[in-house]
């Protein structure tokens, strides 16, 4: 991890025109993987019943069945990656929301310092995913989620908390598959170029 | 048909006695392209018979969505307790149903601390209960009862605060639980109000956090009935809450309510805000008008309540040198006139203000900084010495930044002659440049001179410092007394001397160093002074008062001694001899220099012991002697008997023994000298009379022959020898009988045979041995050796004459009596 720190690093050091636009998202999804671990493991430390346990279900956030194809295109699964960014910005958004909430007010602990910045950190990724997209301005970068879930009855705060743990397992989950998905896009790009 | 629910989760709702449903399609509901629904089945736990039903059909575009159901219960839900099924159905195929999980009850309860709570798990058909846990409990056993197939109960003693997002109870893993709050109702303290503006209430309070630890569950704030959004100050425990009110003068209540689910709490604190008035901080603070000793603050308010106080404000001058602290007063003060200040230097400045009337407290502070004018240098110390040699060395200590006002560029250093009445004075003038403070002069020491020294900066020359140098007076003397070190320093105190019209000087020196020191100037009228400035501990320093008459230093007094006495360097006291005189041993040694004494000698101390004293068996006696003379450069032990001994010589100082040296010596019997001596003397009286017997023995003839020759045998007629016969031989018998000479020969003999006898005498080395015969004198002539004088009696004729011409006998030892008795006297 380390090491993939120091090469985020160095790739965001360079100087703009050099760095591409491929390379620069690698970066950042890669550093996003790793904040998302660290705030994951604030969590477990806070809530510490949650230690080593893997919740029930599948994915909260899903790819569309239609996109499920054999061999998708470099657009098409930029297009599923940052569809599925966005859905975690909006899950984040809403469990910020919950929190603040729940605790009536904004706590300043490393737990929410890193929330901020992890939250920071998926917005400029989303940036760098549309950039790549064919038709940029059309691409969303705000949260893609109303925060209306459990309208109906009270979610509880054991839930609530079960709820925040899938949505921070499920970010780590997507930035993982995001800075897979950029490295091989951006392999693949550095080739065309040199050919 | 493999198309059903996941991630089933029920929720009660006890406000509206409701049960809510949530869940979530499988992969396998994906596959439908077509309308589909879900059966709902409400059962009693008990028996699992179902007590109502409900339908949820999901459309085709909602395929992988959430879906939601609500089923109100009949009775409270904690009267009964109930299985929810869900099943998915297509085209009439029912699917499985996702077994509910468990359920643990009650949720989100908020308990005080100390209470103990029932916890109840509800685990679905089918699913075997394992075990409730309850986090940061877990080393507390708990026993858990079984109510009945499905539920299971468990009571625990919440003796501590929960953390802020609760206590968790979980059943069957970390899956399904609830959350309870153990808290406190409020216990918020030291509630004080005040105003910052004239326009609102702001009152501060202390809450403990444990309390506020209760996630929405948290103490409710309202000051004055109105609810306090953002009291919070999490980072110190210490809350605020600001209201818009009119403040009067006068004291009213000012009443804070804390409220949280466990109870609430009242706080009020009576005052007159007018009397606290808690002003902001200046605003805009700058420096105009600046100035090489003075500049100008102002700034601005942010309300205009404060245009109408009486406000006091504190301005803190901070630099490097020094911080000065000054106060100004105004009705709506808003500005500040500082003086005194030194020229060419950084300022910071902070100012705080307050009410002039019933002062609170100071305002926050708001800080400037600013950089005066320089300015002329200020006129420099100077100090002059004079060496050994008639030069005198001009000093000056280099101006500190807030003397200098700039930087230096040079010095100048005038000497002259004051001489009244004549037109010219012999002038000399030298320049020295940074960072030298020195220039040494010739001045004649038989005549008066005057020293100027200025400074030069970029804004000109300083006003110059001048001493006038006294003509040295011959065989000039002063007395020297002591002076003691005291904190570090030098304390000295003088008598005021009427004419000290430019005050006084005190300098110092290294005593054994040669070298300028050091100077202090001190006003007229103070006549005490501390020094401390390059004084180093173990040094003995010469310490002299000058006062200062028309601008000529004049010595006072003389004083010498040490900052700090430090003990003395281990084997300064050298040259330790000693001598045994009697039963005593006194010891010598060579006196300290005085330039290697780090302290004032009082006296010395001399430590002896008998060496070797205990393992033969004596007592090791350890003594000493004393003397308080400082001059003393020896020390007598008494009664210091035979053995070996260790001497130690150690100088007395007001810091200890120091300078020590030892020697080692034995001491003698007393007479084994004298018999040493006397052996030595007898062994070289033997060594010499033995050699002086070899050497004679081996030269007997020769000494003999030179010391006392044979004495010639005398002609006698036969008219002597009848006389003889008649009268010498009694004379001869009574003579001999004293005789000791070797050459006593029978007269009738040496003259009859008197050639047998030279015979005789050829023999050398014949011994000398006194022969007395029987009748007293000497039969055995032939044995002495007479050649000399037989040989001189047969060359003359002997006559009477002849006889008596024989030269008489040497003085010598041996007497020979054949000259001397009955002989008549002869004159040769």
């Amino acid at each position: 991890m380390a090491e993939q720190d120091g090469a985020a690093d160095a790739v965001l050091d360079e100087p703009a025109p050099r760095r591409s636009g491929t390379g620069r998202a690698v970066a950042l999804a890669r550093l996003l993987h790793q904040e998302c671990g660290h705030l994951l493991q604030l969590y477990r430390e806070r809530e510490s019943f949650l230690d080593d346990h893997t919740p029930e279900g599948g994915r909260i956030v899903s790819l569309s069945p239609d996109t499920l194809g054999d061999d998708p295109g470099v657009e098409e699964r930029v297009g599923l990656l940052h569809a599925a960014l966005r859905q975690c910005l909006g899950l984040l958004h809403c469990l910020t929301l919950r929190e603040v909430e729940e605790e009536m007010g904004e706590l300043e602990g490393e737990y929410e310092a890193m929330r901020k910045n992890v939250r920071s950190r998926l917005e400029h990724l989303l940036l760098s995913t549309r950039v790549l997209l064919p038709q940029p301005g059309e691409a969303e970068v705000t949260p893609d989620n109303p925060c209306t879930e459990e309208v109906d009855g009270e979610m509880g705060s054991f839930a609530l908390k079960m709820w925040t743990y899938r949505v921070l397992l499920e970010l780590l989950h997507w930035a993982d598959h995001a800075s897979l998905t950029l490295h091989v896009i951006h392999t693949q790009s550095q080739e065309t170029e040199e050919v | 048909m493999r198309c059903g629910p996941q991630n089933l989760k029920v929720s009660p709702i006890y406000s509206e006695q409701k049960v809510a449903l949530m869940w979530e399609d499988n992969t396998f509901c994906l596959l439908i392209q077509d309308e589909f629904a879900y059966d709902v089945d409400v059962l009693s736990t008990d028996d699992m018979t179902a007590i109502d039903h409900g339908v949820v059909v999901v459309p085709r575009d909602r395929t992988g969505s959430i879906h939601y159901w609500r089923w109100a219960s009949p009775l409270p839900l904690e009267c009964a307790h109930n299985t929810f099924r869900v099943r998915g159905r297509y085209k009439d195929q029912l699917g499985i149903s996702a077994p509910s999980e468990p359920q643990v009850f009650p949720k989100d309860r908020v308990v005080e601390v100390g209470s103990n709570v029932t916890f109840c798990c509800i685990v679905p058909p089918g699913v075997t209960f394992q075990q409730m846990t309850v986090s940061s409990y877990s080393n507390r056993k708990t026993i858990t009862t079984q109510i009945n197939s499905q539920t299971y109960a468990m009571t625990v003693h919440l003796h501590k605060p929960s953390p802020a997002s609760g206590t968790d109870v979980t059943c069957n893993g970390a899956e399904y639980g609830a959350c309870v709050y153990a808290g406190y109702p409020p216990r918020d303290t030291d509630l004080q109000c005040e105003t910052r503006d004239l326009e609102s209430v702001e009152c501060h309070w202390r809450t403990e956090r444990k309390t506020n630890s209760l996630a929405n569950r948290r103490t409710l704030y309202k000051l004055l009935g109105r609810i306090c959004w953002s009291a919070s100050n999490r980072t110190a425990n210490k809350y605020r809450c600001v209201h818009n009110v009119s403040i009067q003068a006068q004291e009213r209540n000012w009443t804070l309510t804390a409220q949280n689910v466990l109870g609430t709490l009242e706080l009020t604190d009576r005052a007159d805000l007018t009397k606290r008035v808690h002003m902001f901080a200046p605003q805009e603070l700058t420096s105009s008008r600046i100035h090489a000793r003075n500049a100008s603050l102002v700034w601005q308010w942010s309300t205009s309540q404060y245009n109408k106080l009486n406000i006091r404000c504190q301005i803190s001058l901070r630099s490097n040198i020094h911080t000065d602290v000054k106060n100004y007063s105004g009705v709506g003060l808003n500005h500040a006139l500082l003086q005194g200040l030194t020229p060419n230097l950084n300022y910071a400045v902070q100012v705080n203000c307050g009410t002039e009337e019933h002062f609170w407290k100071w305002s926050d502070s708001k800080y400037a900084t600013f950089q005066t004018a320089g300015d002329i240098p200020d006129a420099l110390d100077v100090w002059l010495w004079r060496m050994e040699d008639n030069q005198t060395i001009i000093l000056w200590k280099t101006p500190q930044p807030s003397q200098s006002h700039g930087r230096i560029l040079d010095y100048e250093v005038t000497w002259s002659l004051p001489s009244a009445g004549q037109q010219e004075t012999n002038n000399s003038t030298v320049v020295v440049f940074p960072p030298g403070n020195s220039a040494a002069a010739e001045l004649d020491p038989s005549r008066e001179h005057v020293v100027m020294v200025t400074a030069r900066n970029s804004h000109g020359r300083s006003l110059p410092a001048s001493m006038v140098v006294l003509r040295r007076a011959p065989g000039e003397v002063t007395n020297v007394s002591r002076i003691v070190g005291r904190g570090g320093g030098f304390n000295l105190s003088w008598p005021a001397h009427p004419d000290s019209s430019c005050g006084y000087m005190v300098a110092w020196t290294p005593t054994f160093t040669r070298g300028t020191g050091d100077w202090k100037k001190v006003p007229p009228g103070v006549t005490h002074a501390f020094i401390t400035e390059n004084l180093t501990p173990g040094v003995r320093y010469s310490v002299c008062v000058y006062t200062c008459i028309g601008g000529a230093p004049q010595l006072l007094e003389r004083r010498e001694g040490y900052v700090e006495e430090t003990m003395i360097p281990a084997k300064q006291i050298t040259g330790l001899r000693w001598e045994h005189v009697g039963s005593d041993v006194r010891v010598s040694w060579t006196a300290i220099p005085p330039e290697n004494r780090t302290a004032f000698v009082q006296g010395y101390i001399m430590y002896y012991r008998r060496l070797g004293a205990k393992d033969a068996g004596l007592n090791p006696v350890h003594l000493n002697v004393t003397t308080d003379d400082p001059e003393a450069s020896s020390l007598t032990a008494r009664g210091v008997h035979v053995g070996s001994y260790s001497f130690a010589v150690a100088a007395l100082t007001s810091v200890g023994e120091g300078g020590g040296n030892a020697i080692t010596l034995t001491v003698n019997p007393p007479s084994y000298k004298s018999i040493m001596a006397i052996a030595v003397s007898f062994s070289n009286v033997l060594i010499l009379l033995l050699l002086t017997t070899i050497v004679a023995y081996k030269n007997w003839t020769c000494i003999k022959q030179k010391v006392y020759p044979p004495v010639p045998k005398p002609v006698l007629h036969c008219d002597w020898l009848t006389l003889m016969e008649d009268h010498g031989h009694s004379i001869l018998n009574t003579r001999e009988s004293h005789s000791s000479q070797k050459e006593n020969v029978d007269v009738p003999q040496v003259f009859c045979n008197r050639v047998a006898a030279s015979t005789e005498a050829d023999r050398e080395g014949a011994p000398f041995l006194p022969n007395l015969g029987a009748n007293g004198y000497y039969q055995q002539q032939q044995q002495q050796p007479q050649r000399k004088a037989m040989e001189t009696t047969t060359k003359a004729d002997v006559s009477q004459s002849a006889l008596l011409s024989f030269p008489p006998p040497p003085p010598s030892v041996f007497e020979n009596l054949l000259y001397t008795a009955g002989m008549p006297e002869q004159n040769t």
